[in-house]
């Protein structure tokens, strides 16, 4: 087959994106794990590590950018590039919603959480599984999947929303852990970003597919 | 849409040989069509169809319709020359005449009756400047064309097939002979020429197609095997073989 070295830039892109997606899921178990022993010098180390995730996007997009300028792609190469730099954007976010909750973690300072975690960790891991199935779709350009992924959001929201109201009525109860509880509910928000942008990568994988380009998810938030 | 060429069950063969199979297609007016294919696919000679030069060639047996404002140019009745003057055809290499740059934008017109040297002297004027060439040329318009470069040649063949107001402008890979400085000229001129023309060009060039047509048209062994809007043929084309051949796994 002619143009197998491009073919092979296009692999080791895939590959990329399936190694910046473990950064990611490995970010999101670290900064809740944090979280929820309250591990300021992990969280300290979660923050610093965020550049590796930036740096790895900064790699996928020159790789991109170098492709389409020399390569002229179209079809279905062109809408793998297009695809991937969509992805490892989205992915990068993700590591900043992570960061988000580790920095959470060193807001606390010395302040214990107003209450044991239970359905932040489910939100974490909800958004992480759909995140490594995403990426498989992705590599296994598997429309149905992809399309499947989107509706699980909704269980996603389902947990925001718990946590919402118990963390709302706790601080009616309570009013001088408003401060510690809101920061729990933007650690629960950053988690409901990051499945929502799963579901982003999602559309990117019907696009790659189908050459479509819809919003399958509208975000409830 | 207005469609000033529609191509019917169009086949043509040379002596033994079919070179092009049952070509159905409608060209848009005062749009690029392009047309692309790997070699020897008979994008050429669908082109020469469309101005009836395959007339020339011996052997050649051709079967269908062109419909040009509805008529049929293979009819009995039709003047191959009225044809040829209303769908005008610019080659792969720059084919100027040797004569002045002036005397060749001013041939057609003056083959064609046109005696007023004043009008004459208009014409070749607006043309070259319509072909951006009057600002390289206008201090040496009784010059030999044969002295431009290729950029400058291929420009002044374009003007010359202008001159005698075509209503279709046929561009068989213009600018396979020419660098890129040259192609983006020619490619920028075919933009301006489609807001008064419809210009259908063949080229082997996938990218020159994607960027200045509005409509492609993918021709393999004589069979166009997809035609449709340029943008999503090379973003989603519908046939796996399209897809193959525009990403260069074959041809």
């Amino acid at each position: 087959m002619a143009r197998e070295t491009f073919r092979e830039n296009i692999k080791a892109l895939e590959k990329d994106i399936i190694c910046e997606g473990e950064m990611v899921c490995t970010a999101i178990s670290r900064s809740v794990k944090a979280l929820k022993d309250l591990d300021i010098a992990e969280a300290q180390k979660i923050v610093s590590d965020d550049i590796h995730i930036n740096k790895k996007r900064w790699e996928i997009e020159e790789k991109c950018i170098n492709l389409l300028a020399t390569q002229q792609p179209v079809a279905t190469n062109l809408r793998e590039l297009i695809a991937v730099l969509s992805i490892s954007t989205d992915l990068e976010r993700m590591g900043d919603h992570a960061e988000g909750i580790a920095k959470i973690v060193i807001m606390h300072e010395d302040k214990p959480l107003v209450k044991p975690l239970v359905d932040i960790p489910k939100m974490a891991e909800k958004a992480s599984d759909m995140l490594t199935r995403s990426l498989e779709a992705f590599v296994n350009r598997d429309e149905k999947t992809a399309r499947a992924i989107c509706d699980e959001d909704d269980e996603v929201d389902l947990l925001y929303d718990q946590v919402y109201r118990e963390l709302l009525s706790f601080m009616t109860e309570n009013p001088t852990i408003i401060t510690r509880a809101t920061y729990l509910l933007w650690a629960a928000h950053n988690l409901e970003r990051i499945a929502d942008r799963v579901t982003n990568i999602c559309e990117r994988i019907v696009f790659l597919v189908t050459g479509t380009m819809d919003e399958i998810k509208v975000s409830k938030y | 849409m207005n469609n000033n060429i529609i191509i019917k069950n169009l086949s043509l063969t040379y002596g033994n040989k079919q070179v092009l199979e049952n070509i159905n297609q409608q060209i848009e007016e005062k749009k690029i069509t392009a047309i692309i294919g790997p070699s020897g696919c008979g994008k050429s000679t669908l082109l020469r169809c469309i101005n009836r030069m395959n007339d020339l060639i011996p052997e050649t047996r051709v079967e269908g319709e062109i419909l040009f404002h509805e008529k049929n140019i293979y009819a009995h009745d039709i003047d191959v020359t009225e044809i040829r003057r209303k769908i005008g055809m610019v080659f792969q290499k720059p084919n100027p005449f040797p004569k002045s740059i002036f005397d060749n934008v001013a041939y057609g017109l003056r083959i064609n009756g046109t005696k007023d040297k004043k009008k004459v002297s208009e014409t070749v004027e607006t043309t070259l400047h319509d072909c951006g060439l009057l600002k390289e040329v206008k201090d040496r318009l009784y010059t030999s064309a044969m002295e431009l470069s290729g950029g400058q040649q291929q420009r002044l063949c374009i003007a010359r097939a202008l001159a005698i107001e075509p209503e279709i402008i046929l561009m068989d890979e213009p600018c396979s002979a020419l660098d890129p400085s040259s192609t983006f000229k020619i490619e920028e001129l075919m933009m301006k020429l489609k807001k008064r023309y419809t210009v259908i060009i063949v080229t082997h060039n996938m990218q020159q197609a994607a960027r200045v047509s509005d409509t492609t048209g993918f021709l393999y062994l004589g069979k166009l095997i997809e035609y449709g809007n340029t943008k999503k043929l090379f973003i989603k084309p519908k046939e796996k073989l399209t897809e193959n051949y525009i990403s260069g796994n074959f041809g």
